[in-house]
């Protein structure tokens, strides 16, 4: 294993003669890739990201790739929320992804939120590269994270930045920075009064001004009070969405909404189960 | 023998008619749900737009294109504008900064001749780069023997005067209210250079979720005084 991270998981997705599968699936150290996971509606390979530790230890670094062949299609989500863990000697801990779709590839990645420790670093990089025939749904999330005396956003800092690039020019970079040891992050202009944060990004050639509007006129009908989102246009065809809420579970729900308003418009599928409680 | 200043302040006046007044940086979302409707929430979301979106962004970028400019590395500079372009969640929020840039550099141009201002122009033009202010602005600073803390702090000002005078209208605010905010400015706008001398380019771009959200929501506000 490569001593550079305390874990790797590896997912290749295939399209073989007409049939999607799943390949080079491997994984070392504290990270595991679950089996195939069979779909209620789709057949389609999926697969869970599972943490072996409980969480990620100070100064640890961990390597998530995912490659999406010509064709193919995967979906890939987490088991459970990410807990990154007091970082007592100011060390970060680091999540890096590298994400490849060729061309016509599908990707889902519906990831569960991270929720920071009490005096943790995290950096989390996730570095995309597409094609513009590419489809994308992606989606992950922060929390005010968490301390022994209940207190919110008492992590030291976390920086989530998604880079996606299209033929190698960067068409997107989703860039949140939090430093509560400097502003009050509960007040207005970072997450006013809000204690969870999901962030997600659809790309497909087929994402425009109509498709937005009806994204927005649908999920307004059926959202939950209390919540607050918005999404807006990238300079590619694609767009960027941002929730605000009080539980992860609010924010989940949020997002797979927005997942299978996109994914019934994009890809004709149907609803996606991805057999979690909350959904 | 003070003309470099006064050049400055030309550009940095809130009158300096390049539409800088026609947007709210997401302000006016927060005016029509009441959360900005007196003198202290106003200043609490300023405060909290200089410390996020102006520092990783306009701010930095004065000093990224300062430095660049000095090396010489004029690609850099190009590079730093897909940056923050394409790291600017809200569309209408980029398309504020598109348009403001290029008003900007017709003005600049009209004033005084500029070689590689018109190369700017001309790479907006045939959409090889989008345009921002604040690129647009250290270019025609860079010859004024400014420092990169003047050029950070007086655009900031720029920013933070022409904020205020929207929020005396639109909250509305007192006027010596007003002059009191620009006045408690002076202390963040100088901390937030000093923050900026320690970042790299590896930061610009970086956000706060309300900041964006509030500039997001604002595209489907159909009440509205403010173009974003």
């Amino acid at each position: 294993m490569d001593k550079e991270f305390q874990g790797i998981a590896h997912i290749e997705f295939m399209n073989r003669e007409g049939c999607l599968v799943s390949d080079k699936v491997y994984n070392s150290g504290n990270s595991k890739v679950s089996s195939l996971i069979d779909l209620d509606h789709e057949r389609l390979p999926c697969h869970f990201l599972i943490g072996m530790g409980g969480g990620l230890v100070e100064g640890e670094k961990y390597l998530l790739e995912i490659k999406v062949g010509r064709d193919a299609r995967g979906i890939v989500s987490s088991q459970a929320p990410t807990y990154v863990y007091k970082c007592d000697n100011n060390l970060t801990t680091k999540q890096e992804t590298n994400i490849n779709i060729e061309k016509n590839g599908v990707l889902e990645y519906i990831s569960d939120a991270v929720i920071p420790y009490k005096d943790s670093i995290y950096h989390q990089i996730v570095d995309i590269n597409l094609d513009e025939s590419s489809v994308l749904i992606y989606s992950d999330g922060i929390t005010s994270g968490w301390s022994p005396d209940q207190k919110k956003f008492q992590y030291k800092q976390v920086k989530i930045k998604t880079n996606v690039y299209m033929d190698n020019i960067l068409v997107c970079s989703d860039f949140i920075l939090l430093n509560p040891v400097e502003a009050d992050l509960t007040s207005i202009g970072y997450f006013e009064g809000f204690s969870n944060y999901g962030s997600m990004l659809i790309i497909s050639p087929d994402v425009d001004k109509v498709f937005l509007e009806d994204l927005r006129k649908n999920v307004n009908q059926l959202k939950e009070d209390g919540i607050e989102w918005g999404a807006s246009l990238l300079e590619v065809p694609g767009l960027s969405v941002r929730v605000l809420g009080d539980s992860d579970q609010m924010v989940q729900k949020m997002i797979m909404l927005i997942a299978n308003f996109s994914r019934q418009r994009l890809l004709n599928s149907s609803h996606l189960s991805l057999r979690k409680n909350i959904y | 023998m003070h003309t470099k200043y006064l050049d400055v302040f030309q550009i940095c006046d809130s009158t300096f008619p390049i539409g800088t007044f026609n947007h709210s940086y997401g302000m006016e979302s927060y005016l029509r749900d009441n959360r900005i409707d007196n003198s202290p929430t106003f200043e609490a979301w300023l405060n909290a737009f200089l410390k996020t979106q102006y520092t990783y962004g306009e701010g930095l970028l004065c000093k990224l294109v300062f430095e660049a400019l000095k090396k010489n590395q004029q690609d850099d500079i190009w590079k730093y504008d897909r940056l923050i372009t394409v790291s600017t969640t809200s569309k209408e929020t980029r398309e504020a900064a598109k348009l403001v840039s290029f008003r900007m550099i017709e003005l600049l141009l009209a004033l005084e001749d500029d070689s590689l201002l018109r190369i700017y122009q001309e790479k907006i033009n045939s959409g090889e780069v989008f345009g921002n202010p604040a690129i647009v602005y250290a270019i025609a600073m860079r010859e004024k023997d400014l420092s990169v803390d003047e050029m950070i702090v007086f655009y900031g000002y720029s920013l933070v005067s022409t904020m205020v005078q929207n929020a005396v209208r639109a909250v509305p605010l007192g006027q010596i209210d007003g002059q009191l905010i620009v006045k408690r400015s002076f202390d963040t706008l100088n901390n937030i250079a000093e923050i900026i001398s320690s970042l790299d380019d590896s930061t610009l771009g970086a956000n706060s979720p309300g900041i964006e959200l509030s500039q997001v929501q604002h595209e489907t506000q159909v009440f509205r005084l403010f173009m974003s």
